[in-house]
């Protein structure tokens, strides 16, 4: 429990601004690709809907672009 | 309230009832009532959804933490594309193909009749307070505007139960059909009112050197501090919203899952999400937020004071910056937030309580002539349900918490029952129990005893005692909980055969 209060101070004390959009990052990441893969388990993403696979990976890059975006105008 | 507004407010309630009303006359079956006959197309469903997702709690919500910490708010918003994959590449198709009509049906079909109680309890805790909270703030906002008697109690009570009855008159009567006629019209009026208010804004502050100039670089981030403050952490938020509610308001929500079911073919559907997520879930963060943002700039250049305004932000920008006439308009946007979520929720409601209740362990058997009119009495049953729960929140000083707090108990094991579920094979009957069961008992405990969520803080200081300690954070325990139970249960019992998982879970679809 020290420990884990210890660290929980250091991520206090360090990366407060990046942190939270790395998390972002990380974690969207698992789920994009976890219905990546569900997707072509259900047989979503066949050949006449390939499209829809890159929709969803679009749209993921768009939020995360406009999240690091805003995300640096807060660093300035 | 100006007369003028009196009479817009007025004439906005009459006039949606009346749409309303008349739009559902051709109603004669279960199936219409509750899937509008199947016949929509992407446009029309996903406009609709915008207007069910934006609660009236949104303007107020929203535009209050929006006027504290800036673009950081739009996280509620911005969080939620993460799940399209999995909505489109699992659960869509899982819909179409197994032919359930209900959330708690689709349990009943994968992990049997147990898990089909518990899921259908909670679910109905999850709607029902979904209901009174947006009543509740309803309450809020109209009393705020036009008080109906001197004690604010009696005047918010009152103003609530009156826009309970209006919802309650059209969804009875038109069932499915009605929710989506008038939360088409009522989406659209959101969104224009919202962003009609960004504009006059942004306009003012051109005397005053720009929106931009007046808006400090602290509030441009997308995220607050990861652990700091308390009632506002970046990882708080993303458990509590990002991931247990977006999930169970996506996935778990029957009415949102009534409305996809409601498209033309499966390919609607998935136009109808994209365009929501993709484009009009960006404009309506605009819309909800954008109050608070040209407050918090109004008031760097000096034309603004909202020191002790709370969550009557949004209320006091648009008093500032529209004349009347137009406030009567902005506040009937206010109001059509509110309707379209309810009017949705009480229909679900009523379908949750036939297809999962009635029509299995009441009576079966009956014509589909006697269900529907079941679901006209529970659609009223569940207006005066959502009514009677407006007085339990009162007791929150604070709407955004008292959201928080709720959806935090709710959603984490009916997310991740509902998620295993679609995506693993292997997850059991007991594994579904252990999570639903189980979960929320560990989630009620932490309620007592906060101490249990320490290991899970991320570092945000508890700010509280009980369950007033840990109020967002509490989802990401409840998420790690819910998971342990289901996995350690599944891992000691035996899993279904694949001939039993057919068109249920991922990976068995024909």
């Amino acid at each position: 429990m020290e420990t884990l209060t210890g660290f929980y101070d250091w991520l206090g004390a360090t990366g407060q601004h990046w942190l939270p959009l790395v998390y972002q990052y990380a974690i969207g990441l698992v789920l994009i690709l976890l219905g990546t893969w569900a997707g072509f388990k259900t047989g979503v993403w066949s050949k006449s809907n390939w499209r829809w696979l890159g929709v969803v990976w679009f749209g993921w890059f768009v939020f995360m672009t406009i999240q690091t975006t805003l995300q640096f105008m807060g660093a300035g | 309230m100006a007369t003028i507004d009196i009479v817009i407010l007025v004439g906005y309630f009459s006039l949606v009832t009346l749409f309303g009303f008349l739009s559902g006359r051709g109603t004669k079956t279960t199936n219409e009532y509750f899937f509008a006959g199947q016949r929509y197309g992407w446009f029309v469903i996903a406009m609709s959804c915008v207007a069910t997702v934006v609660g009236s709690y949104s303007f107020v919500k929203y535009s209050g933490r929006a006027y504290k910490y800036g673009f950081a708010v739009t996280q509620n918003y911005l969080n939620d594309w993460m799940w399209v994959g999995i909505f489109i590449g699992a659960w869509l198709p899982i819909l179409w193909m197994s032919g359930v009509a209900s959330v708690p049906e689709y349990f009943h079909k994968r992990f049997g009749p147990k898990v089909r109680a518990a899921v259908t309890t909670l679910l109905v805790l999850y709607m029902v307070g979904y209901i009174g909270i947006n009543f509740r703030t309803l309450g809020i906002v109209l009393h705020k505007l036009q008080p109906l008697t001197d004690d604010p109690y009696m005047s918010q009570l009152g103003w609530s139960s009156i826009v309970a009855a209006l919802c309650a008159v059209y969804v009875t009567s038109g069932g499915q059909v009605s929710v989506i006629i008038t939360d088409l019209f009522q989406g659209a009026i959101l969104l224009v009112a919202g962003l009609v208010l960004v504009g006059i804004g942004i306009s003012m502050l051109q005397e005053h050197g720009g929106f931009w100039a007046n808006f400090g670089p602290e509030h441009r981030s997308a995220f607050t501090p990861l652990n700091k403050p308390p009632d506002f952490a970046a990882a708080g938020l993303f458990w509590q919203d990002g991931i247990a509610n977006t999930a169970a308001f996506f996935f778990v929500n029957q009415g949102l899952m009534m409305r996809f079911l409601s498209a033309k073919n499966q390919a609607e559907g998935r136009k109808a999400l994209v365009a929501v997520m993709l484009i009009l879930m960006p404009l309506a963060a605009i819309s909800v937020c954008g109050g608070g943002w040209i407050a918090r700039a109004l008031e760097t250049a000096g034309v603004f004071n909202g020191a002790g305004t709370g969550d009557e932000i949004f209320i006091e920008i648009t008093r500032l910056l529209t004349k009347p006439g137009l406030f009567g308009l902005i506040m009937a946007a206010l109001t059509a937030a509110l309707m379209s979520t309810a009017d949705t929720l009480i229909n679900a409601t009523a379908a949750v309580t036939v297809n999962d209740v009635w029509r299995p362990y009441v009576r079966p058997g009956q014509s589909d002539a006697y269900y529907l009119k079941v679901a006209r009495w529970a659609s009223i049953a569940t207006a005066v349900c959502g009514i009677l729960l407006v007085p339990v929140f009162m007791g929150f000083t604070n709407l955004f918490d008292a959201h928080g707090t709720f959806t935090a108990v709710i959603t984490p094991p009916l997310v991740v029952a509902l998620i295993l579920g679609l995506l693993w094979r292997r997850y059991t009957t007991a594994g579904a129990l252990a999570t639903l069961v189980g979960g929320t008992l560990v989630i009620l405990l932490s309620m007592k005893f906060s101490w249990f969520i320490d290991p899970f803080s991320h570092g945000i200081d508890p700010s509280g005692e009980g369950a007033l300690a840990y109020k967002y954070i509490r989802a990401f325990f409840g998420i790690v909980v819910c998971c342990g139970l289901g996995v350690i249960a599944s891992a000691l019992t035996k899993p279904k055969s694949a001939a039993e998982l057919k068109n249920l879970v991922v990976g068995e679809i024909e």
